[in-house]
């Protein structure tokens, strides 16, 4: 049969977590960045490092949608579910619309596994499964068919069938094998054996898919009109490493990247580790509150300080960002956010620290707010957030997510020269007897960041309060007041560094989505969408949470509605009404899971249809 | 380990002089603790029946009694009283002729006077601080200096150096930070007892693990004072706090062994008495590398001594004169400090080990060899120890 030409699909593979899902869903993603297409990831991973084999709070889920036009989202509604075991299809079937593929392992679906899942009868066999197109394999059995003739042991061959798996999915989407051929060589070279095993399981897959009627036929996905250049498949939590270490080589500041291992900010840690042959300095240390403290004492000494955390470990910094704040010191703390409070849901995704970077400190104590809308924009993120900490001498939060964090796109490699240079100095200005560590510069409001061994301009800072032309401690009450404005007009003036806001669709309609973080792909593909129907529906998506865009109040007073989706309870929209006199309507998941594009849209035609509420929820 | 000025260091043998130096008070900077008067090998101090400004009485000195030995200028915890050396005196070798306060050029003067208590040790160990700076033979621009909350959390705001108040316990992670990125720096962390190894405890273990290129003064005076006297994790069992007022019940840290334990590479413990050792102690620890580590006990007259009716900060050091045995190399396990008990002082751990950045380094250049590039001072890049 011809191969079925489809604009973009949507593929989950789940399974136990041991099962090696997210490297069948990561050897995936490779090959079809090779293929050419466009695409976006979700890693859905349990908090549990081992579940109980066969259980529903193990499994493990990859989703990537792939297409050959322009990805923002990982996809709403899998167009094929592969479904490792009986625990994994229980997890993943509500997700499912009907018509969508089933790939099960039935070798995996006995009255044991079958019990554990909590189904009570063989959904292969009691019609559970009627709408949909159920594509039964005996993965386990022809998986140890391929190796009979090695000398493996059942276990060992057991864990090869995510290849066999791997090899249907090649057939059926054309991918190509050569790339996880590749992957197998360089992993096992010393290993000949489960080399030549791995091999072997992903050819027999593939050549399994091809001669069983099963599969009628496979899918053509076109190639993206992507620009040319040198792509990378990267994670946001890669994107904030590399933006980081790109700011510390175009300001000429040593990367100094204090941190303490927490879930799902952990990765930047480890990707600026491995970066320390270019002069990336990490510490990884003894608890939260040393890591932000040892950053700030390397900004004090000249570098370009920085910690990384998520929700947990931002509470825990929160004393320290206040000294950065007093101190007036070059701070920049990455949050990639979980579900909360407390541990919460460790590897799920959540926006409900925006309030926290805005306000979780004790006194007036006001920070730069940034937040990335998707995983490559988490390198720029990084890389604003360091030239705008530099510059103005104050603390800034980045605020990703666990969806970006673990999330990938392709993304292109810029060239280190075309960024932007970061022009710092830490010139006093003045000879040292009229040197004054909170002069401030007329324009940025900055004090000079002269550091410690220059003879003559020794100085003492800290977190006691400052006067304000002299710089010694100061317990005057009119001048705590004074310094309380000055630190304000300071994060206040950072307004002039933002880009204009641009509004993907009309200047004016009837609805404006407003929305901020890896809510984008959601949102973006939902109003495109909706436009495409006739609707009058733009978007604006904020990259500033604070301060916001002074073009802002402007946009948001052409719409008669605004609705403001987030993954918290309405943090934004209360931030909106604060700032901007305005009717919102909040539109809120906390699911630990990102919005579906079609949540958003069916929400924006309620809305439209004048269904929504003021809260919305 | 030697001092590196050794034939200057002050009174450790003091060069014979034809003119006596003068001894000069300042008045109005007295706050009358007495220390002076009480600790003068000659007796040559005595308190004035006149009172100064504040109320204070301050010393007079009977010229013919004293010698110059500078005892009184160093154990003084207000910086009120100096040897100046004396109109026409043969010029020291190498010296300018004395005419201020040993401390002068490394504090800042014009925020005198200070606000710890009249009595209160801290200033006689800063006294130290300063003379041990001066003699160390590092530039005053590479010395960092950071301190915690609490009174002797202060002290960064008095020395004439680069120097940071942090917030409260976190010290030690400043100076980390610093320290790590700018190696050709000394960072000295000088905090209370409090800051450093309560709400700073779990920053002061790892440092000491890490062998982290630093020098830690904690100045213990078994309370915590600013906040109002609470039971401190240097509070003796049986001691009064206002957290427990019918005596402390936990057990108290033994300090210097644990940082022995945690992997201190130089351990001594003194008192605001032993201004002379004390100073040579702060000297060796400047000039040590890795994590070097001095308590020094002092008295806290308004909380610690007020509320256990121990009297004033004099009768403290009167007490550590009667009851302090000197054991250089003691096995620190045996150096605990009961409650009145016997404070057994000396220079217990002095040893060579790799510090962090030693063996980070190390560790990078076997895995790497010359594409590694060792930390260095961010304007100064390669030129790091590797």
């Amino acid at each position: 049969m011809e191969p079925l030409e489809v604009s973009a699909v949507t593929i989950r593979v789940a399974g136990d977590s041991g099962d090696g899902i997210q490297l069948t869903g990561s050897q995936f993603t490779a090959s079809t960045g090779l293929a050419g297409n466009d695409l976006a990831t979700f890693p859905d991973y349990p908090a549990e490092i081992r579940a109980p084999a066969g259980t529903t709070y193990g499994v493990s889920g990859y989703q990537i949608q792939f297409s050959g036009l322009d990805v923002l989202t990982p996809g709403d509604d899998p167009d094929m579910l592969v479904a490792f075991n009986p625990a994994a299809l229980k997890v993943n079937l509500k997700d499912l619309r009907p018509g969508a593929a089933v790939l099960v392992n039935t070798d995996a679906f006995t009255d044991a596994n079958l019990k554990k899942a909590g189904w009570s009868a063989d959904p292969l066999k009691d019609g559970s499964l009627s709408s949909y197109r159920v594509l039964e394999v005996p993965v386990g059995m022809l998986t140890a068919n391929a190796l009979k003739d090695l000398a493996l042991s059942a276990p060992q061959a057991g864990r090869c069938k995510n290849f066999f798996v791997l090899g249907i999915l090649y057939w059926l989407y054309e991918r190509p094998l050569e790339p996880t051929l590749a992957f197998i060589r360089r992993t096992f070279a010393k290993k000949p054996l489960l080399l030549e095993a791995n091999t072997r399981v992903l050819q027999a897959g593939n050549a399994f898919a091809e001669t069983e009627e099963l599969f009628e036929r496979t899918y053509r996905v076109r190639k993206a009109p992507i620009a040319p250049g040198t792509y990378r498949n990267l994670t946001g939590n890669e994107a904030a490493a590399l933006g980081l270490a790109a700011a510390a080589e175009r300001s000429g500041h040593p990367l100094f990247y204090a941190s303490y291992p927490i879930t799902p900010a952990s990765e930047i840690l480890q990707a600026l580790a491995k970066m320390k042959p270019y002069g990336v300095r990490t510490f990884q240390a003894e608890d939260e509150i040393a890591a932000v403290v040892a950053a700030i004492g390397a900004s004090y000494g000249g570098h370009l300080g920085v910690t990384g955390t998520s929700g947990p470990g931002l509470a825990l910094k929160t004393e320290a960002v206040g000294l950065a704040v007093m101190a007036e010191l070059p701070l920049v703390v990455v949050d990639v956010q979980r579900g909360g409070p407390s541990t919460g849901l460790p590897t799920k995704t959540e926006q409900a620290d925006l309030l926290q970077a805005l306000f979780g400190r004790h006194g007036e104590s006001p920070v730069c707010v940034l937040a990335p809308a998707t995983p490559g924009e988490c390198f720029s993120s990084a890389f604003e957030a360091c030239a705008l900490a530099m510059k103005y001498r104050v603390p800034v939060l980045v605020l990703s997510d666990g969806y970006l964090g673990n999330g990938s796109e392709p993304w292109k490699v810029p060239k280190l020269a075309e960024l932007p240079k970061i022009d710092v100095s830490h010139e006093p200005g003045c000879p040292p007897e009229s040197f004054l560590p909170y002069r401030r510069d007329p324009e940025t409001l900055a004090r000079p960041w002269v550091v410690p061994g220059m003879p003559g301009f020794e100085h003492r800072i800290g977190g006691l309060e400052k006067d304000a032309a002299t710089g010694q401690v100061s317990y005057d009450a009119e001048n705590h007041e004074a310094m309380v404005h000055l630190r304000a007009e300071k994060v206040a003036r950072m307004a002039r560094e933002i880009p204009a806001t641009s509004v993907l669709g009309g200047p004016d309609g009837d609805l404006l989505v407003v929305g901020w973080g890896s809510t984008y792909g959601a949102i973006t593909t939902a109003v495109r969408a909706l436009r495409a129907e006739g609707k009058k529906v733009s978007a604006v998506h904020l990259r500033h949470l604070n301060p916001l865009p002074p073009d802002l109040p402007g946009i948001l007073k052409r719409f008669p509605k605004i609705l403001v989706p987030e993954m918290n309870l309405g943090q934004l929209s209360w931030l909106l009404r604060a700032h901007i006199l305005r009717p919102i309507e909040g539109f809120s998941k906390v699911q630990g899971r990102p919005f579906k594009v079609s949540e958003i849209r069916e929400r924006v035609l309620q809305s439209l249809a004048g269904e929504g509420g003021a809260d919305g929820r | 380990m030697d001092t590196p000025n050794k034939e200057t260091t002050p009174g450790t043998s003091p060069a014979p002089r034809r003119v006596k130096p003068k001894l000069v008070v300042d008045w109005e900077r007295c706050k009358g603790c007495g220390f002076c008067v009480e600790f003068c090998p000659k007796e040559a101090l005595d308190l004035s029946g006149d009172f100064n400004r504040k109320g204070y009485h301050p010393p007079v000195v009977d010229d013919a009694k004293c010698v110059g030995c500078n005892i009184c200028e160093l154990i003084c915890p207000e910086f009120s009283i100096f040897c100046k050396d004396a109109e026409g005196a043969p010029a020291r070798k190498g010296k300018e002729p004395k005419k201020t306060h040993l401390a002068e050029p490394l504090l800042r003067m014009d925020r005198m006077p200070h606000i710890w208590c009249p009595g209160c040790g801290i200033g006689t160990t800063v006294n130290c601080f300063t003379v041990a700076l001066s003699q160390c033979g590092i530039p005053r621009e590479k010395i960092g200096l950071v301190s915690g909350i609490g009174c002797t959390g202060r002290v960064a705001g008095y020395v004439n150096l680069d120097s940071f108040h942090t917030t409260h316990g976190r010290a030690i992670p400043f100076a980390t930070g610093l320290a790590l990125g700018n190696p050709d720096m000394k960072v000295v962390v000088y905090s209370g007892d409090g800051d450093l190894t309560a709400i700073g405890g779990n920053h002061f273990i790892h440092a000491a693990r890490r062998n982290m290129n630093l020098t830690v003064i904690l100045v213990n005076n078994f309370i915590y004072g600013m906040t109002g006297g609470q039971t401190a994790p240097t509070t003796p069992i049986d001691a009064k706090s206002s957290t427990s007022p019918y005596g402390a019940s936990e057990p108290p840290f033994n300090l210097a062994h644990l940082a022995e334990t945690c992997g201190a590479t130089y351990v001594a413990r003194w008192t605001a008495l032993h201004t002379r050792q004390l100073t040579r102690a702060m000297q060796e620890a400047l000039n040590k590398k890795g994590f070097s580590f001095i308590e020094i006990i002092a008295p806290c007259p308004t909380l610690f001594l007020r509320l256990n009716k121990l009297g004033d900060g004099l009768s403290m050091m009167r007490f550590f004169r009667d009851n302090s045995e000197i054991q250089n190399g003691a096995d620190t396990r045996s150096v605990a400090i009961p409650y009145q008990g016997k404070i057994v002082l000396g220079k217990f751990v002095d040893k060579e080990e790799p510090t962090w950045l030693d063996r980070m380094n190390n560790q990078m250049s076997k895995a790497l060899g010359t594409r590694h590039v060792p930390y260095g001072a961010p304007k100064k890049e390669g030129e790091a120890k590797s």
